[in-house]
Formats: structure tokens, sequence, C-alpha cells
């Protein structure tokens, strides 16, 4: 069952939200506007955050990292709205539970078919995997999966500019690693 | 060794093939197949052409549109202040493409047969593109235009006239999948239109801060359509708007997320939306001086659309 698949399960009853409906946090009620706004949120963010997170720190763990931060998001909607940026503060939520799990291990990144795709270089996802975290997030969000800047800063949280930079100084070393001289 | 900014976008295809990233999991069926898996050494967003699949999910899109017009686009319907350069770029990734240092030569006037293995010559590619006439699908209908020199084209969608940086006109093909309701402040959400090109026209009309022009019919190549301007108002603060972009719209790609289009105030474009064999397609056009030798360039290539 994919994350996805949990959450609108989850959401015959509705997240909790102080102050609906006259329901105090906790309370579990079915709340239609309530449900299709978390719904509407989950269908947005549940892609972006696990691309984001597999980015950050694998794909092995991107899974799961989006599935607990959906789950915190569910359980304090309220303070997720609140937020400027929703879907960047659950980003740093599942980040946050990645970090706690990983304790800092490098992330693991798929292999490059090279019999497949022999034009592209094998060292290229160690490379990735050597860059700083918010290097590789922004590397591979703009370059792999071909996010907007825009798409990019909201999610992992930051000014366009910061994305820019992360990007310029992660190429630059990526470019390195690989001992390619272009781009 | 193959361009980096090339291995990148493989290695995310392949990627998405593997893990499924893309894989249709948001509440909107795609509209016929997804792109996952891996050609070679296309690109992701050259493959995207290729298969000229309008496919979108909520969150995962596939596929670009391609279409043509046959009347020209400047015909009296610009604003007078208007200055094309409505933001059909998007970031400074998404349009730094590299180029190998081959330019592109046109087709022998063959049209691109409706295939997902039969390149669209027009976005097939170096970034530099020679005077010819290429093909290209739209939709699933092989077509044809005439690029005259100079012409730069960026990722699998859209035309400047020379390099970006300096360009002083454009010509997109678009599959428009949904508008912001709200432009300025685009984090309260997109307006969820439909797949109809009334839809979509309703969608404009109703975006907050954006002015658009009477609809008029069009019919271009035989295929239904309507025409409008639109323009976002120089007064708008980009500052005060969230992330500081004006999100226009967003456009089917091929990758993860609908690609986010966003424009600068005090810009204008003239856009047609066609009904392209029941499916939308938009084509945007613009260019900072109507009387320049760049929109005439425009309304020569769009003239040269044809169906092959």
């Amino acid at each position: 069952m994919t994350p996805g698949m949990t959450f609108l399960l989850l959401l015959s009853y509705g997240p909790p939200r102080n102050g609906t409906d006259g329901c105090e946090r906790g309370t579990l009620i079915p709340v239609a506007a309530v449900t299709d706004e978390f719904a509407e949120f989950v269908a947005s963010a549940e892609p972006r955050l696990r691309v984001a997170l597999a980015s950050a720190f694998g794909f092995d763990v991107a899974e799961d990292a989006t599935a607990e931060a959906l789950a915190f998001a569910w359980e304090h909607w309220d303070r997720v709205l609140a937020s400027d940026n929703p879907v960047g503060y659950v980003f740093a939520v599942g980040r946050n539970t990645v970090r706690r799990s990983l304790r800092r291990r490098p992330p693991r990144l798929p292999e490059v078919r090279s019999a497949e795709m022999p034009w592209i270089e094998p060292g290229l996802p160690s490379a990735l995997g050597r860059l700083s975290e918010r290097q590789r997030e922004v590397v591979m969000l703009l370059h792999c999966f071909q996010w907007t800047l825009s798409e990019v800063a909201e999610v992992l949280g930051m000014s366009k500019g910061t994305v820019q930079v992360h990007e310029r100084r992660g190429m630059v070393r990526l470019r390195r690693d690989l001992g390619c001289g272009d781009v | 060794m193959s361009d980096l900014l090339e291995q990148l976008r493989a290695y995310g295809r392949q990627i998405e093939a593997d893990f499924g990233v893309d894989a249709a999991e948001g509440p909107a069926p795609a509209e016929s197949g997804s792109v996952v898996g891996g050609s070679r050494s296309v690109p992701r967003s050259r493959r995207s052409a290729l298969v000229l699949v309008a496919a979108a999910t909520a969150a995962v899109v596939f596929g670009t549109s391609l279409l043509l017009p046959a009347s020209p686009p400047n015909g009296g319907s610009t604003d007078d202040s208007s200055r094309f350069a409505l933001g059909t770029c998007l970031s400074a990734a998404a349009c730094t493409s590299p180029g190998t240092g081959v330019v592109g030569q046109p087709s022998a006037g063959t049209t691109a047969p409706a295939t997902a293995q039969a390149a669209p010559r027009l976005f097939d590619g170096s970034p530099e593109i020679g005077p010819g006439t290429y093909g290209f699908v739209l939709q699933g209908v092989p077509m044809e235009i005439t690029v005259p020199a100079g012409w730069v084209r960026h990722e699998d969608f859209y035309l400047t006239a020379g390099p970006e940086e300096t360009s002083d006109g454009f010509v997109s093909f678009l599959d428009v999948t949904d508008v912001y309701i709200d432009p300025c402040n685009w984090s309260a959400g997109k307006a969820g239109i439909g797949p109809a090109v009334d839809d979509l026209v309703a969608g404009l009309q109703a975006q907050r801060h954006t002015v658009t022009s009477t609809p008029k019919p069009l019919n271009v190549a035989g295929f239904a359509g309507t025409e409008l301007t639109i323009s976002i108002p120089a007064d708008v603060d980009l500052s005060a708007c969230y992330l500081g972009v004006y999100a226009l719209w967003t456009i089917a790609v091929d990758g993860p997320l609908d690609r986010q289009i966003d424009s600068q105030p005090g810009t204008s474009a003239t856009v047609w939306i066609l009904d392209v064999n029941g499916k939308r397609a938009v084509i945007s056009v613009g260019s900072d001086d109507p009387a320049s030798t760049t929109s005439a360039q425009i309304t020569e290539m769009l003239g040269s659309l044809k169906s092959g």
C-alpha cells in the first residue's frame, strides 16, 4: 500500500483540527471540508515529498519518511496549515525523521544501469552521494527530476536564490568529482 | 562523456522507472499511457515529445503537447501594449540547456510518425537550430513548421529568437494542465480546470490579476479553438507574491510534477487554445515589439504550420 493510499483511508475520518466545528484537537470526526483539504494536500504534496526525501537520503527510506511526515501532518493539521509553507514544513518533518533514524549514513542511490545506458558515468550516483545533503537535493530535483526553481524552493523551504547557490556549488563539485569540464 | 545535465536527466528517468516516483498515484487519472522506463540515450525532456502523451495525473504528468496554428498569431489580436516576453521560461535550471555544438538539421520535409520512436525533430538535438522545416508531433498529429535562422530551441516545448537571455520573442507549445487561482498567492492552489478548451479559457478569465482579452474563435489547420491575449499588470509587486513568483499556470512535462510557468509583470502573450482531436493544446507566442523582425518571424513560423 502506498503512503497515498494509506492516507486516503485515514481521510475517511479526517485529521484532528482544533476549533473546527467545535471539536477539540485529537477528535476524529468526519468533516468533509477538512478531509477534502487534507486529501488535496496529500495528493499534491506526497509525490513531491517522496522525491525530495529520496534525493536527500536515498530511495530506500523515502517511502517511510514520507508516510511518517504525512502522518505528522494529519495529526498536526492546524500547525501545518498555519505554516507559511505547508509542504516545506512537512518536508522538514520528514527530513528530521530520517536524520534521527539514519545517523548520517550515506544516501543509497541506485546504480546506473550501465548496460542500458553506457553513456552515463557509472560513478554518477556515488558522486551525487558525496555532495552535501542540500546540494544533492537541489541538483537531483532540478536536473534529475526537472523540478522548477520555484518548486524546489517551496518544498525545501528556501529562497530561490539559495537554491541557485546550492545548485551552482553542487554542479561545480559534481563536475570536478566526475572529471568533466564542460556544462 | 556525455553532457552532465543529460546524464542527470537520464539517471532521473531511470530512478523514476525503477522506483515509480512518477507513477500515477494522484487522484487524476492519466489520459493515456504514461511514459515510464527507459529509452536509452534520449533525454527525458526529449522523450516526452517523442511519445506525445498528454498524460496527466494529479502529481504526475508526462508528455508535451505541440500544436499548430495555421494563421499568423499577431493578427490584430494582441494588446498594443503587449510586450510579449511572457515568462515562458521557467527556472534558471529549466532554461539552461547546454548544447553539444552540433547545429540541428531540419528534416527533409518528412513528417514524424506519431510513435514513441519517431523523433519530433523540432525539439530533438542541441539548442541551436538551423533554418528549415522541422517535423514534430502535436497531440498525436504529425506536424511541420518552418523555422527561420537564428532561433534556439529549449527543452521540448519552446523556441526563442536567439539565446534566451537576449531574446525578444518566443514560441511555445504547451499542454496546460491547470491555472492558479491567484498567480501571486499561488500557494492558495489551482483552479482545477477541466480538459476542454473552454475550461482553460474560463480558468484564465477567472484568474486573479491576469487580464484577458475577449476570446475569439480560431480555426487552425482544421482544429477549432480560441484565441485570446493574456497580460500581467505592470503593477503586480513580485516581492509580495509567494516566493517572489507570479505563477500563471502549470504544464505537463515529462517529470514527476507538472511544471509551473511563471510570468513577469508588464508582459503579455497571445494564446491559442485548440482542440486537437479531443485533446487540448496551447500555443503561446510573444515578442517585445510587434513591429520587429522577430514578430514577423513568429507570424511566418506559425503561418507555416501544417499537419503532415
